[in-house]
């Protein structure tokens, strides 16, 4: 091989090597994603697939927006919202409710918990404040920081809607589940109120009974 | 982690010291291997890199890493034989003039950070 030969193929190799570490890179920040689902979900059975689905309606929600935002990123903010709860004490990790003030006064510290952990990865510097404002609302009385409005992260505004239908319409157990159209009925009355008015109006439009029928969040967390 | 790395061909070169440092270790680029000795004594790498076929050469780099391994010091030293001679013959004689790695060229730069990667955890 001549060594004008040897180097066009030496700089092919470079270039599937790179293609390579990206795809490993990338599979290896989901599977750690992955792995911190799994450990809460260890720690709380009854909320098995909320992460998931969440992504789910994440997912469905920015692309009805017109993707505004990184799927992968939202995706990846989605499916880990929840994961400062494993720095509570089980018994509320368990509960999912807070029954008194000092255990309400915990539970609200759990995005910021999560946050923190997050940051141990400099990858997901980018969407780490999605799951830091999750439970920020949109008129300003959510938490941590009560933050209002587009001063909330989109995609927190996001996360934060599909956080609640899902805990509002899935069966977790201890409260009886709303129907799908009760609970896309009390989203609507909460427009400006805990949600932006243009995510709950882009939310409504969703073919939601066909979505939830499909649960096609089953295959996507495969 | 020092490396010295003894390439003739520039473009290479440009190539190695473009996948070396940007992981972290520093380099010394020689076209030659002639004064191996003196650039060890002086630069006192942990890792040396050469290619066998070094035109305008006194040694090849099969003597060059014979050369390494009777200096004081480096007798531990890790050695890569980085060479488009490819082949169970050319990797033996590798090995026998005493590099630890034969690698043929074109090679794959995640194997060779793997390689290197896997030798510093060892001499840790």
């Amino acid at each position: 091989m001549s060594g004008g030969d040897l180097y066009k193929h030496q700089l092919l190799e470079y270039a599937q090597d790179l293609a390579r570490a990206y795809s490993q890179i990338r599979q290896s920040q989901a599977e750690f994603l992955a792995a911190l689902v799994s450990l809460l979900e260890m720690k709380a059975p009854t909320v098995r697939g909320h992460a998931r689905r969440v992504a789910f309606w994440s997912l469905r929600l920015n692309e009805t927006l017109g993707r505004p935002l990184d799927p992968g990123a939202l995706q990846a903010a989605a499916l880990v919202h929840d994961v400062g709860k494993l720095g509570l004490p089980d018994r509320l990790i368990q509960a999912w409710v807070a029954k008194n003030e000092d255990d309400h006064r915990l539970v609200r510290m759990h995005p910021e918990l999560g946050a923190s952990l997050l940051e141990h990865v400099s990858a997901f510097h980018d969407w780490i404040p999605w799951v830091r404002y999750h439970h920020e609302r949109w008129d300003g009385t959510g938490y941590p920081e009560g933050k209002m409005g587009e001063e909330i992260p989109l995609g927190s505004r996001i996360i934060a809607l599909a956080n609640s239908f899902d805990y509002h319409a899935h069966d977790y157990g201890s409260a009886p589940a709303h129907t799908v159209g009760g609970t896309t009925a009390w989203i609507e009355k909460q427009a400006g109120g805990t949600f932006d008015p243009n995510l709950v109006g882009a939310f409504v439009s969703l073919p939601i009974e066909a979505l939830w029928v499909n649960r096609l969040w089953i295959e996507e967390g495969k | 982690m020092k490396v010295l790395v003894i390439e003739d061909e520039p473009d290479m070169a440009a190539l190695l010291a473009a996948t070396l440092e940007p992981a972290g270790y520093q380099l010394r680029l020689e076209r030659s291997g002639d004064d191996v000795e003196q650039i060890l004594l002086n630069y006192d790498p942990q890792v040396v890199i050469v290619d066998v076929m070094l035109f305008g050469s006194r040694f090849d780099g099969y003597e060059v890493v014979r050369r390494i391994r009777a200096t004081s010091g480096h007798e531990n030293t890790l050695v890569v034989v980085l060479t488009a001679l490819v082949g169970k013959e050319y990797e033996q004689r590798s090995l026998e003039a005493g590099a630890d790695i034969y690698m043929g060229k074109p090679f794959s730069p995640l194997e060779l950070l793997e390689k290197l990667r896997q030798a510093e955890i060892i001499t840790d």
